[in-house]
Order: C-alpha cells, then structure tokens, then sequence
C-alpha cells in the first residue's frame, strides 16, 4: 500500500488539492548568464551528477550497437522522501544513443537509465537549502559541497585530471589535449584557488563544434507545471466499433434530457441551416467519410486529445504510478511481464513519467545524419526506490516507436 | 510501511517539480506560453520536417502515400481551405438512465483547387463536433487531377479522362465535358466536386444513390483515382524520387518535384 494513501488522512483540512498528481515538462533556454541549479531538470548537455563519484566511465556507457557513448537525453530530480527516507535526494538520468538506426532496431541496447538518491544528511550537501537572498531566488537551493571528477569534455568519469591546476578531469588523453585549448586560459587562476573549492560554475563554456563525432542534444532546462486532469486513459481496443465507439466516455450525470441538449445547441445548428439544407433528408454514416485508416486510429486521436492543451509539453511525470501511460498506437505496448523487476530488491518496478515526441522536435533532430524517431518513451523505475548506497542503479526504459505504416487505401 | 520522514507541508510537497523549487524558475513559464509561434509542436517525424520547411509541397507527401497525421500539416501547406458542413444530426443511445444525445457533424472541406476532403465526428455539443470534422477531413484531404476536354487552352477545367467509383450498390462514372457545362450530377456529388475545382463534367450513376454516404464515398473514389490514370503524356519514364523519409541530403539534392501540369 503506498503511503501517500495514509498521507492523505494527515494533510489539513483545507487543501482539497488531488493527492497524486500529473506533472508535465517543458522545454525552456537557459537565459544569458544564468547556469543550472544544484539540482536541476535538464534536457541534452553534459549531466549533472547528483554523487560525485560511482557515475559511470565513457566505456561503461556505450552504445550496444555501434559503440559510442551514449548522449544524455533527460535527467530529473524526482526526491521520493515519503517512499524512502533515503532518497530524500533523487536523480533519474536518461541516456541515448544519438543515431535513429541504433535506436530503431536495437533499442535495448542504446538506451540507458540510472536512478541515484541521497539521504537528507549526506557528506556532498549542506543540509538545509540556502537563506533567501535575492527576489529571483526562492532560497530551496541546496549548495554543493564537492565537485563530481566529470570529464570537462564529455561529462563522465574522468581518471585523469589537469597536472598544473589539478581542478579540471578528464577521462582520456584525446579529451584532455581536445580542451587544452579553452583550458589554457583558465589553467592558472584555477592554480590559485584554495583547496577544495567547486570550480564547476567557474569553467568557461565550450562550443562543440560539427565535427565532434558524438554530438551532444541541444541543452535546455525543464520547465515543470501542473496538468489540469490529473486522470488519463487509453482507449479500450476490445470495445465494439460502432458509430459512436471512438468517442468520450459516458457517465451516468451525463444523460439528460435529449430535448434540453438539443435546445442548447439550437443556435449553432442554426448558423448552419444554409449548408445543411441543401442535403436535408440524405442517409450519411460514419464509415462512408472516413477514406482512409488514420481517422479511425483511436489511439492516435486519444494522444492528440490529451496532449493539445498543452501542445509543447516534453514530459508527462506520474505521481500516481498506477496509472497507465498515454500510448501513440496500439503496437508494441509492454505486457506486464516484459518489465524487468528492480535487480537491487527486486521488487516491481512502476511507471515514473514518460517522454514525448515532441521532445525530438526541440532537439532539431532531423539534422542529425541519421534522425531520431520514436513515438514514447516510458521509464519504469523501482516502486519502492530500494536502497542503493552511493551507486547509481539502471532502471528501465521502454520505447514505442513511431507509427510510419502507410495508410490502409480502401479498395475502389 | 514506511514512516513519513518529518510531518508537516515540506516533506509532504517534496515531489518532482513541487516545493523545493525556485518560484523564480517555475513563474516563468507563464511569460513563456505566448512566445510560441503557431503553437504546434509536432509530434510525428513528417511533421517535424514539415516545420522545418523540408519539404516544399504537400504533392511531395502525396506522391509517396505517406500518411499525414496531423491536420497542422495540411494548414502549413494550404491556410486558406473552405469547409462547409452538410449535415449536423443529433444521434441518441439508449442506456439505463434514458438516452443519452450527441451530435453528429459532416464537414466537406477544400480549397476548390485541386484538394478536397471529406470528415465526421461526434461530440456531446456542435461546436466540438464541426471542429472535430474539420480536424478529420483535413486528414483525409486529397489531390485532384484536372484536364482538358477538348483543346488545351486556358487552364484545366474538367476531369482528364472517364473514371468511376464505386461504395456500397452506387457506382459513379465522371465524364469530362466541354467549358462551360458545368457540374452535371446531383447536389451531394456537385458539392463535392465543386470543392474539388473541377467546373465542368457529366456524371452517370447507378445504384442506391439516395444514401449520400456511399454516394460521396463513391464519387470521392472516382475523384482520387484521376491521379491514378495512366495517360499518354507519363509514358515517358522517369527517376523515382527518394521519400522524404530518407536520407534529407539526397532530397534535396535531387530535381524538386513540382506540382503536376496538365
């Protein structure tokens, strides 16, 4: 039983807020001058590791399929405290491989997904969120205490570091000799420095350009606002198809007087007596209009119904993990057994949030040599986010890839 | 069970995207709403390179069948379709509180030069309904081919060669006709073909023709298949143009596939 059901009872009386709600995520640039905070939401860019060390090398993450580095696509702070006190701090990451081939045919292999978590009293983070300083700082920002030995260029472990400042990382020879020019600059003040100090936000920002075989997503934070329906459902594939089958669901307040709703509408249709007259007394149905496949793809049509409040949301983010995802088709929806149980408890592992297609549209993906293309991405993660010490623990990723089978023509 | 960590609002709120976050950060986002242009964001592959003006005509995703998705894909190619609605019927289902009512809008949409398309939807109000069907048959839009009766002056006005449809019992033969005839059929099929830019042609129908369903679907089919008559001037062979979906680089290198001339 989760406890936010018992959670429930303990909160006051006036918040009659729903309890789990659905969160989405939008794309937004970081503005000039501004960086990350300690614990961001980011798409693209290097991550941002939540414990500074055990985050995995560029050889640990590689693609199964053509042996590159994965790009991070996703990472965000999700804290869980009244699930496990453990994870009062919570980091999900979501790696990919940047090419669409890999990714179209060997899913399995070139995604990644890690959860990391700290208790609230951690040896890397001051305990208690910063005083209010300024207007534009709401004063939650827990400050770093030691920086994580990530490769300045790629973002990984970096075994190496930098001789004469011994501030910066690197995790091979072609990196560190690739930054040497930007790092030559910075490389004496950083001598300067006392002992110990983050010179994370000190680093000068590096244009990877074209050439960089393994190019990086396009870099922007996310931007989280509550939805106004907190429920969703996929349409139910085994419902008969008769006329009225592909449409909203019935309640029973819903059904009121046939006169009354027709007397309600009586002023649009009258706006339309003109057209319509013209075909008075004609028998139309619903299967003579719809000419091809598309209009009856209920999923699709499902999708787009749920997603065009917000059209630019990139992140659905389920409190309620027993809700079911939103689906684009209805091939290659996961069975229940096909999602692997949590390998450090293993106890189940429930939906956490899922990713939209139109996330590819914000990281221009058709300007990659070979495109991206999947319809979601669902991750499940551990429903009890087990305990796992400092280590950071993959989670699993399912893909549903994107619809391109040609519409069905009717036969003349 | 677990305990909850410390009572009280803060642990309680401290969830993805809750409490714990700069008010400064999560209040931007209302500035941000309006800085999007179009506000549609695309969500299949065909639209995100439709966005991105890769490619140039909507007869590019017709010559290779790819199916459109999105309706904000045919807005991008033509923001200036017609649509008329032909019929709004109010439809009931008995259940165990009484019956319950919706209604049910047909909507013909077309740019009366050379698109045309035909939607329905269902919806608890009528507005929702219209806009529903127009959504609909923006997706089911088609091309429309036109030629000549007789001399090849001015431009195409009839359909370039006998053609016919069938749904149900109806078959429908569009015949072309000479300038000037005008559509010669039945009101259902007038409007249709009227949408479609086609001025003049006879029509021959047989069967049920009463049912407007089948008779639209009928004459939609004969419509649909004049881009798939083989007439004299396509004998000549041609190179066959990569799909969209393919390698974008050789796209665009390739001839530009301009819209069909007679």
């Amino acid at each position: 039983k989760k406890t936010s059901q018992m959670e429930e009872h303990e909160k006051s009386v006036e918040d009659d807020s729903p309890k789990h709600l659905i969160m989405l995520g939008f794309c937004e640039e970081l503005p000039e001058g501004e960086s990350f905070l300690t614990f961001p939401h980011k798409v693209g860019g290097h991550p941002v590791w939540l414990i500074p060390q055990g985050f995995p090398a560029p050889t640990d993450i590689l693609c199964g399929r053509c042996d590159k580095p994965l790009s991070l696509l996703v990472q965000l702070y999700a804290p869980l405290p009244h699930v496990n006190p453990n994870a009062f701090h919570r980091m999900i990451y979501v790696f990919s491989c940047t090419s669409g081939y890999c990714v179209q045919h060997h899913p399995t292999r070139s995604y990644r997904v890690f959860r990391a978590q700290l208790p609230k009293e951690n040896p890397y983070y001051k305990e208690n969120p910063l005083p209010e300083e300024d207007e534009s700082d709401d004063g939650n920002d827990y400050s770093r205490k030691v920086d994580a030995k990530a490769c300045v260029v790629c973002g990984f472990y970096g075994k190496s570091k930098c001789s004469a400042c011994s501030r910066v990382h690197y995790c091979s020879k072609e990196h560190q000799s690739k930054d040497w020019a930007f790092h030559k600059a910075e490389c004496s003040h950083f001598k300067e420095l006392a002992e110990g100090t983050c010179v994370s936000h000190l680093l000068r920002p590096r244009p990877y350009t074209k050439e960089d075989k393994n190019p990086f997503f396009n870099e922007y934070e996310i931007v989280t606002e509550e939805s106004d329906k907190h429920t969703q459902a996929n349409p139910d594939l085994e419902a008969k198809s008769s006329e009225e089958s592909d449409d909203d669901s019935e309640s029973i307040e819903e059904v009121v007087d046939h006169n009354r709703i027709v007397e309600e509408n009586k002023a649009i249709i009258e706006k339309y007596k003109q057209s319509t007259k013209k075909y008075a007394g004609e028998q139309m149905t619903t299967n003579d209009f719809q000419i091809n496949q598309i209009v009856k793809d209920k999923f699709l049509q499902n999708f787009q119904a749920i997603t065009e409040v917000h059209p630019d949301q990139i992140l659905r983010y389920y409190e309620d993990n027993t809700i079911e995802p939103i689906w684009m088709h209805a091939r290659q929806i996961p069975r229940p057994e096909k999602i692997t149980p949590c390998p450090a408890c293993g106890g189940e592992r429930v939906c956490e949030f899922q990713l939209l297609p139109q996330l590819l549209y914000y990281l221009k993906v058709e300007n990659f040599d070979s495109p991206l293309d999947w319809a979601t991405l669902v991750i499940y993660t551990c429903k009890n986010s087990c305990d796992i010490g400092e280590n950071y623990v993959t989670e699993f990723l399912w893909q549903q890839q994107a619809d391109n089978t040609p519409a069905e023509v009717d036969e003349a | 069970q677990h305990q909850m960590a410390t009572q009280g609002a803060d642990s309680g709120e401290r969830k993805f995207g809750r409490g714990d976050r700069r008010g400064g950060r999560g209040g931007r986002r209302g500035g941000r709403g309006n800085k999007e242009e179009g506000g549609w964001v695309p969500t299949t592959k065909l639209g995100r390179l439709v966005k991105d003006g890769k490619v140039k005509f909507l007869e590019n995703i017709y010559l290779h069948s790819l199916s459109i998705k999105e309706p904000q894909i045919v807005d991008f190619f033509i923001p200036s379709l017609k649509d008329e609605v032909m019929s709004i019927m109010p439809v009931q289902k008995q259940t165990r509180a009484g019956q319950r009512t919706r209604f049910k809008a047909f909507v013909v949409i077309g740019d009366q030069d050379g698109h045309v398309g035909l939607g329905v939807k269902c919806s608890k109000e009528v507005a929702t309904a219209i806009r529903g069907a127009i959504n609909n048959a923006k997706l089911t839009l088609i091309p429309v081919r036109r030629g000549y009766w007789g001399n090849k002056l001015g431009k195409p006005h009839t359909v370039p060669a006998k053609v016919n449809g069938k749904a149900g019992s109806v078959r429908v033969r569009l015949i072309p006709a000479p300038r000037g005839s005008g559509i010669v059929a039945a009101p259902a099929a007038k409007k249709l073909l009227s949408f479609a830019g086609i001025e003049d042609v006879y029509t021959r129908t047989r069967g049920a023709t009463a049912t407007l369903g089948n008779f639209a679907k009928a004459t939609f089919h004969a419509i649909s298949k004049t881009y798939g008559y083989l007439t004299p001037d396509l004998w000549k062979e041609y190179v066959l143009q990569p799909t969209v979906y393919q390698d974008n680089a050789l796209y665009l290198a390739a001839k530009e596939e301009k819209k069909e001339e007679y």
